[in-house]
């Protein structure tokens, strides 16, 4: 039975060409990618790439959100939201650093891109990247970060964390500064990153567009990683780089809290789609493993079939709160703008429960998988491997949580 | 500033020798593991570069000997009665830099124990492998061979399965056993063992203890094949592969310690795998403490360092809570060990059974504690250059190996419950 069917899903939420699309995805992930991993493993140029260069050009992801104008899908409205949902569990499924490369990408392109606040003129300029080109088009974040050192004196806080470059104003042009930034991804070979910037003589921060190929834009050495392979990261350099003044995306916080929604959405949906890997391998291991002599069949055993039930479980809450969080973010005249905290505040909660849950979920799946669970053959320790990184990447818990306090509690010091 | 040191440990129970191996590793640590450990993984299958740095520690410092008696070239730890805290701290200091050579090197001892510990020392034996180990400057490896390819390590599940289910024969033909079968996953092997301890049967499907067979084998002897070694998510310093015995001939005397004592006795090693691996676990969680410390002073949060922000202290302190109490626990089991004239024998079903429970104690906070600290450093976390994702991945290995959590969890429950059928 086919995972769109077996674990369950609002379906009244979803459209048919949902659906249809999912299902296109679930074949691209099993000629693409499930069927050359164990040949393959995680080699980039063998497997990777050719499987985004499917995805992102032949079935034409990467021009999902720009307006058929620009030579786009025009899945730019927020009902995408569902979409998503659907889509990125079977690329989740396949592979999670793609998936975690397709929601980066489409989060900082919602910012000037959706309907809702849509930017004609930014569209025009940016869409080609992405929408006139054979090649695999990566957008990037570039967000606050840790200060270095005690007394930090490295620029402006934004919510306690540093802004990582500054930007002012010189006529028609932005010109941007800052060293050694670390992009959420593909530092390496990103065509398009979003900085959070410290805009000069301004109060509020905002989100400055730097093309990959802009001059004063130099890519640091490739680092190693724990996982997401599909991500060639690297720190970035910003020198006098200058971008029109239309490169200036927003100001303000709500913005940011609107492209870290569908981030978070994203994100949750590739983890639920690496949920159903885990289920997968967990389930074909279940049906062959003897234990406590012949006869004993692993997935008979009371003990493993409890643990079984609880990863199963997990599997099934998850994937329904995934789906009524697309349901919310594609209905803001019933539950706001994804800037908004009301919304932006599920979003968070719901991918931080996603995340967590599916590292437990997976551990507990490597524990009944002993050294299977470990060897490379199984695929299970690359998932565990890729959503950790997956995780991390969203923020330190422990200060995304005093968003949480915050909204609920109405801290105001935290 | 508090240092790795500040940990606690029962100092009544420390074994002479402790101070040394202390130093020595820790030094050898400093200086050949940890400034190049973040290059091992791409090393995983060649070992280039980890090579070197096993000759030094158990070569050249001379440490694989420490098992043989004195007059064989050892240190005489086997008829110590320090045995287990020695073992302890130096595992500990090893797996700080990296827990995959701290298994590598423990299990050189792993087959070791079954000829070289009172009361069963076999001194023919003894005699005949410790010129193998002593006389040279080249780092040895040693491998118990157990798991099978159909139930893997749950041939350990000992007191249910009592070895009906070993598939890996040993008949006696004259004066040599013929061994045949496969095996799978031991420490050391993919290539570099020296000296197999190999799990057989003499009779196949039995249940009869006195069928079980421990039997030494030269990995050069003919018959003897070893794979390549796994890919694996971490643990590069190990290597783990397949083993097969075709026909493979060595002298009768090759068995470690006869009918009913080779099983009796087998539970010994499992006993000291699980003391390796709860120490394993604190050498690595004490440095992922010194980074820890590193990371959350120097990085800045709201203008202060991140240990100052008392949500993040919180965590911080969950996870220093644990590493103290894994190191006492690690430590009061080595004392369980050293002094079976207070605990009883290491073979028996109790102290198998309270190695099980502190080891999956011991592996559950610690991969618990690495994925919070991994995400206190947000995406630093899964970078390389930090080695807390590398301390993740190996102790993920080590909770998962011996048989897993729920193994450790039925020989607990079966020896406080008095179970009878799990």
């Amino acid at each position: 039975m086919s995972n769109l069917d077996l674990i369950p899903y609002p379906k009244d939420m979803v459209q048919e060409s949902d659906v249809s699309l999912a299902r296109t995805l679930q074949q691209w992930a099993e000629a693409e990618v499930l069927s050359k991993r164990l040949e393959y493993r995680e080699d980039y140029e063998k497997l990777l790439k050719p499987a985004m260069r499917k995805l992102f050009i032949d079935v034409e992801l990467q021009k999902m959100i720009w307006p058929e104008n620009c030579g786009g899908i025009g899945l730019n409205t927020p009902e995408v939201a569902r979409t998503l949902a659907l889509s990125l569990e079977q690329i989740g499924r396949a592979d999670t650093g793609i998936g975690y490369l397709f929601s980066v990408t489409f989060a900082l392109c919602s910012s000037f891109a959706m309907e809702t606040n849509l930017n004609e003129e930014l569209c025009d300029r940016i869409a080609p990247l992405f929408c006139q080109t054979q090649e695999i088009a990566l957008g990037s974040l570039v967000l606050p970060a840790f200060g270095r050192g005690e007394h930090s004196a490295e620029g402006p806080l934004f919510r306690g964390k540093v802004l990582p470059a500054r930007a002012r104003r010189d006529g028609d042009t932005w010109v941007v500064n800052g060293k050694s930034l670390r992009p959420l991804n593909s530092g390496a070979d990103a065509q398009l990153f979003g900085v959070f910037c410290a805009l000069e003589k301004e109060d509020e921060p905002g989100l400055i567009l730097v093309p990959g190929d802009a001059p004063g834009l130099t890519r640091g050495e490739r680092f190693l990683k724990t996982g997401l392979a599909a991500s060639d990261n690297a720190d970035i350099d910003l020198t006098e780089v200058r971008v029109p003044v239309e490169n200036l995306v927003f100001r303000g916080e709500n913005p940011l809290r609107q492209i870290l929604s569908w981030l978070y959405l994203n994100s949750g949906a590739v983890t639920v789609g690496s949920l159903f890997a885990t289920y997968e391998i967990m389930r074909d291991w279940a049906e062959m493993r003897v234990i406590k002599g012949k006869g004993s069949l692993f997935k008979e055993n009371p003990l493993t079939a409890s643990l079984m039930a609880e990863i199963s479980h997990e599997i099934l809450l998850s994937r329904l709160l995934l789906h009524q969080l697309a349901q919310m973010l594609s209905k803001p005249e019933l539950y706001r703008q994804p800037g908004e905290e009301r919304l932006y505040i599920p979003a968070l909660s719901v991918v931080s429960h996603i995340t967590q849950t599916a590292e437990k979920a997976i551990n507990q799946t490597m524990e009944l998988m002993g050294s299977a669970g470990y060897a490379t053959e199984w695929n299970l320790e690359r998932y565990w491997r890729d959503v950790k990184t997956m995780q991390v990447h969203l923020g330190n818990w422990e200060l995304n949580k005093m968003e949480l306090a915050r909204y609920f509690f109405q801290c105001r010091n935290l | 500033m508090r240092t790795i040191d500040h940990f606690t440990r029962p100092k009544e129970y420390l074994s002479p020798l402790d101070e040394y191996f202390g130093k020595i590793v820790r030094q050898w640590a400093d200086k050949e593991v940890i400034p190049y450990r973040r290059r091992y993984d791409e090393d995983w299958k060649e070992h280039h570069l980890i090579e070197p740095a096993f000759d030094k520690l158990m070569g050249e410092l001379g440490l694989q000997r420490v098992l043989f008696p004195e007059d064989l070239g050892g240190w005489g730890l086997g008829h110590s009665h320090y045995i287990g805290t020695a073992s302890y701290r130096l595992f500990e200091e090893v797996a700080r830099a990296d827990s995959a050579m701290a298994v590598a090197f423990g299990v050189v001892f792993w087959p070791l124990i079954m000829i070289c510990n009172e009361p069963h020392v076999n001194r023919r034996l003894c005699e005949e492998f410790a010129p193998m180990f002593c006389n040279t400057r080249k780092a040895v490896f040693a491998a118990n061979a157990m798991t099978e390819p159909q139930g893997g390590a749950d041939i350990e599940n000992m007191e249910i399965v009592q070895g009906a289910t070993i598939e890996t024969t040993a008949v006696l033909d004259g004066d040599e056993w013929v061994i045949n079968g496969h095996k799978l996953w031991p420490t050391n092997s993919g290539g570099v063992c020296n000296l197999f301890g190999v799990v057989c049967t003499t009779n196949p499907g039995s249940r009869d203890l006195s069928d079980f067979a421990f039997i030494f084998v030269p990995a050069d002897t003919s018959g003897v094949a070893q794979g390549s070694p796994y890919q694996k998510a971490g643990m590069a310093a190990d290597k783990n592969g397949d083993i097969w015995f075709e026909q493979v001939r060595v002298p009768k005397h090759y068995r470690a310690c006869g009918p009913g004592d080779d099983y009796k006795y087998f539970k010994e090693v499992i006993s000291f795998g699980n003391l390796g691996s709860i120490s394993f676990v604190s050498g690595a969680m004490l440095n992922v403490f010194e980074i820890l410390q590193e990371f959350c002073g120097n990085r800045a949060y709201g203008g202060r360092p991140l240990k100052e922000n008392d949500a993040v202290a919180g965590v911080l302190a969950d996870i220093v809570k644990d590493i103290d109490i894994i190191r006492v626990l690690g430590y009061q089991y080595a004392r369980m060990i050293d002094r079976p004239d207070l605990y009883g024998p290491r073979w028996s079903d109790e102290i198998v059974a309270k190695g099980r429970a502190y080891k999956y104690f011991a592996c559950d906070r610690a991969v618990e504690d690495l994925g919070k600290a991994m995400n206190l450093l947000e995406s630093s976390g899964s970078d390389r250059a930090w080695d807390i994702e590398k301390h993740w991945r190996d102790l993920k290995i080590v909770q998962l190996w011996m048989g897993g959590k729920q193994l450790c969890q039925m020989e607990t429950a079966r020896w406080y419950f008095d179970c009878k059928t799990l």
